[in-house]
Formats: structure tokens, C-alpha cells, sequence
């Protein structure tokens, strides 16, 4: 069990327990967000995996005279399922007051992989092709590769999923919710609708409409593929307008988080649940890594 | 469930098709109802097809994507916190949807089968991005 001095003490007892898990510990973007457990996943192999994978579908394609799947470069940011696993500084909303006031409750917070462009197709020869290409790609990778594949990406979500819902089911967060949604009160933001337990608020459930989602097409927006064409489509770029209520809020919310040291509990609260989540599982997991170790290794060959 | 008429649109043989228009920077796929390879698809419900919206790309849904009614012929609803369902089938991604408030991820294989939205995600979702590119 770990404490990073943020849980408070019930009774004169640290309810946490054990040894700091470093020092400096303190809010949002400075608690070590990196040391959950779930990132142990296996991340790198997937990646791995998944660029073999995908050059040996855009050999087969070009082979079949469609090179357009090789001409999109899938950037080195480009995320993997798994990267979503666990929480992260932006979970339970902005992780300052100068980055509340510009981006409001943007609910994409995080921040975004490099956009790249998707191949877009009206040609059933192309459709067909992909299909040969991804089964005759995977085989090519080994008998397990795609179930293994499948297999771990499953997991992660599993477990994530499985963290969330235990975590705000706790009576640790319910804690920290409830000094949340008090403090927001005491500002005048009352909840009217929506969960009663969240971990990032929604304005339209106290009672604040949705900022603007613009996505603009520099290039001009991409045509609908002609009879029987693949093309490639260029991704818009994205802006997100706050209200000035929005804005208000989330600024409040910042505050109280930092007020009631929120993020630094639920961070406490990630680490514990994940631990005990991933003890329960551990041999899966040994397997999985087991069987994507040797995936990588025949594919690699 | 709000509704708000948006266009008006004319029938073209059966096939609805969104003009990308200037101003309309909205995405919507190839702008025809049938869910085409290449595209990402989402539903309204869980069986019916009826209430749909089409995408290429990433998209969180904000008040900024509804549903358009195949039946009808209108834009009605709007997207987020209301999908039900979805199909991809996106050439070379997976797709992860995430229901931000509560924080929990729904993946969908690019394998084209159409998936019912788990109860941690049923309607629930406020965007969807693209995972696992290959």
C-alpha cells in the first residue's frame, strides 16, 4: 500500500497505510500518474506487433496495385488501446485555472496524437483486397498473432473498465466527491442531472450548455470518393470554444480540486485499486505477456 | 431527446446525400445512409438503423453531430450520450469510444461487425478516437 501524503487521516489512522511513493508528490500534473499499475501493460509489444502487421498488409496491397494504406505514414505518437488504460492529470478536468479558462470542460483535454489522414473508398475491389491482405498479414505473423492481439487488447480494456467502476464505487472517492460537489456548491454550481458519481463533470448536468466543437478542413473538406476510387482524406484540425459560464465553472472546479487535494486522492485511490486489480489477474497477465513475447519474436524473424 | 431541424434535403434516389458545403464542417463520411467501407458508423439504438451518423475521423459530439433519421429525412438528436450501437469500418484503425464523465473506454475491432454498446458505455459516449493504426 502506498501513501503520497495527500490521503486524509480518518481517526487518527493513515487509512493508506505504508511508505511514500515519492517525494514531491503533489497535484494533478505533478503526481507520478506513470506509476499505475496498468501501464505495466505491455504497451511497447502491441506496437510492436501491430507495425509489423501493418507493413506486411501494405506489402500485399501494393502488391495488388493499392498503394494508398503505404502512402499514410501512421505517426510514432499514434496511440495504441492501450494507452488509454488508467487515469491521467486530465481525468477529472483541467490541471490549472489558465488552462480551465481556455479550454473550459473540453472533454478532449489530453493531449492529442499527431493527426494523420485515413484512406476513404467507394471501390469494392479495394475493400475485398483489405480483407485478402489483413487475414494473409496476420497468418503471415504466426496462428496466435491475431487472438493474442486480440486477447491483450481486450484485457487492458477489461481492466480498465474494471478499475473505473470499482474505484467510484469506493467509499474512499465518494469522499472526495462529495467535498467536491460541495465546495462547487458553496460557489453556486449545483449538479441537476447526470451521475451522482463522476469523475470529470459535464457542464449540461449543472445546468451549463456545451461549448462549441469546431473542425475546420484547411485543404478544404475532403470529397465523398468517386465511383469505384480510393482516396486519401486530410484530417481537420479541431477547436474547442468554451462558454464564459463553462469557463466559470471549470475554473471553480480547478480550484476545489486543488482545494480538497481531489486528483492527489484519486490518484492514491488508482494506485491501491490497480495493485489489488492486477494481483488478481497476474497469471493472465503472465500468460498474455508470455504469448505476445513470443508473437514478436516469430514475427520478427 | 432534443430535436432540432437542421436542412431540409432532397431524396436522390433513394440515397441521402450531405452536401460538405461551406460552413458545414461537420463529419459525415461519404454522406450517404448506407454504412460503406472506410467509414465509421454509428446508431441511435441498438437494432434499428433508422437514427445514424457516419464519420472518417476522430470526433468528440459535443452539441455538434446529430442523428440523421433515414426515415425521415432530418437531422434529430444529438450524438452524444446517445449512441447505442456502432460498426467500423475503418481500413487500417480500431475505435475507442470514451464516455468521458466516468471514464470508461469501449473498443471496437475495425472488423465491420456491428457491436451493441456495453451498459458502461450505452449512451454514454462523447467521442470516439482512432487506436491501434496500422
Amino acid at each position: 500500500m502506498v501513501a503520497v501524503g495527500c490521503t486524509p487521516e480518518v481517526d487518527g489512522v493513515d487509512p493508506a497505510g505504508g511508505e511514500a511513493i515519492a517525494e514531491g508528490a503533489g497535484s494533478g500534473p505533478d503526481l507520478r500518474w506513470d506509476a499505475q499499475p496498468l501501464l505495466t501493460l505491455p504497451r511497447e509489444d502491441v506496437r510492436r506487433i501491430r507495425t509489423a502487421f501493418g507493413n506486411a498488409r501494405n506489402e500485399c496491397l501494393s502488391q495488388r496495385g493499392f498503394d494508398q494504406l503505404s502512402e499514410i505514414r501512421v505517426p510514432d505518437d499514434a496511440r495504441t488501446s492501450l494507452d488509454y488504460v488508467g487515469w491521467s492529470p486530465y481525468t477529472f478536468g483541467a490541471t490549472s485555472v489558465e488552462e480551465a479558462a481556455e479550454r473550459g470542460l473540453d472533454p478532449l483535454l489530453i493531449p492529442q496524437p499527431t493527426p494523420f489522414p485515413t484512406v476513404i473508398s467507394s471501390n469494392p475491389a479495394f475493400e475485398e483486397a483489405v480483407e485478402e491482405c489483413d487475414a494473409i498479414s496476420w497468418n503471415a505473423l504466426g496462428e496466435l498473432a491475431k487472438e493474442t492481439m486480440d486477447s491483450v487488447e481486450r484485457l487492458g480494456q477489461y481492466l480498465h473498465n474494471a478499475f473505473v467502476e470499482r474505484a467510484l464505487a469506493s467509499a474512499r472517492y465518494l469522499r472526495l466527491h462529495e467535498a467536491r460537489l460541495s465546495c462547487l456548491a458553496n460557489r453556486g454550481f449545483r449538479s441537476t442531472s447526470g451521475p451522482s458519481v463522476f469523475a470529470r463533470p459535464a457542464g449540461p448536468w449543472f445546468g451549463i450548455g456545451f461549448g462549441e466543437v469546431v473542425y475546420t478542413f484547411p485543404g478544404g473538406a475532403p470529397d465523398a470518393p468517386a465511383h469505384e476510387a480510393v482516396t486519401i482524406a486530410q484530417p481537420p484540425t479541431r477547436t474547442y470554444r468554451p462558454t464564459t459560464e463553462e469557463v466559470s465553472f471549470a475554473i471553480a472546479d480547478v480550484e476545489c480540486r486543488h482545494e480538497i487535494d481531489f486528483d492527489c486522492g484519486g490518484f492514491e485511490l488508482a494506485i491501491d485499486i490497480q495493485s489489488d486489480l492486477l494481483e488478481e489477474v497476474s497469471s493472465t497477465i503472465q500468460d498474455v505477456i508470455h504469448d505476445l513475447a513470443e508473437v514478436i519474436e516469430e514475427a520478427e524473424q | 431527446m432534443r430535436y432540432r431541424q437542421l436542412l431540409a434535403l432532397t431524396l436522390v434516389l433513394g440515397l441521402m446525400v450531405v452536401p460538405l458545403s461551406a460552413g458545414a464542417n461537420h463529419d459525415n463520411g461519404d454522406g450517404k445512409e448506407a454504412c460503406n467501407f472506410t467509414e465509421i458508423c454509428l446508431f441511435d439504438r441498438t437494432v434499428s438503423e433508422r437514427w445514424t451518423n457516419h464519420f472518417w475521423y476522430d470526433a468528440s459530439y459535443g452539441t455538434h453531430y446529430n442523428w440523421w433519421d433515414t426515415v425521415d429525412n432530418h437531422y434529430e438528436g444529438f450524438v452524444g450520450n446517445d449512441m447505442s450501437s456502432a460498426r467500423n469500418r475503418d481500413s487500417s484503425c480500431d475505435v475507442l469510444f470514451q464516455a468521458i464523465g466516468v471514464s470508461t473506454n469501449w473498443l471496437v475491432d475495425n472488423d465491420g461487425v456491428k457491436r451493441s454498446a456495453p451498459g458502461y458505455m450505452d449512451q454514454k459516449a462523447d467521442l470516439h478516437t482512432r487506436v491501434n493504426c496500422s
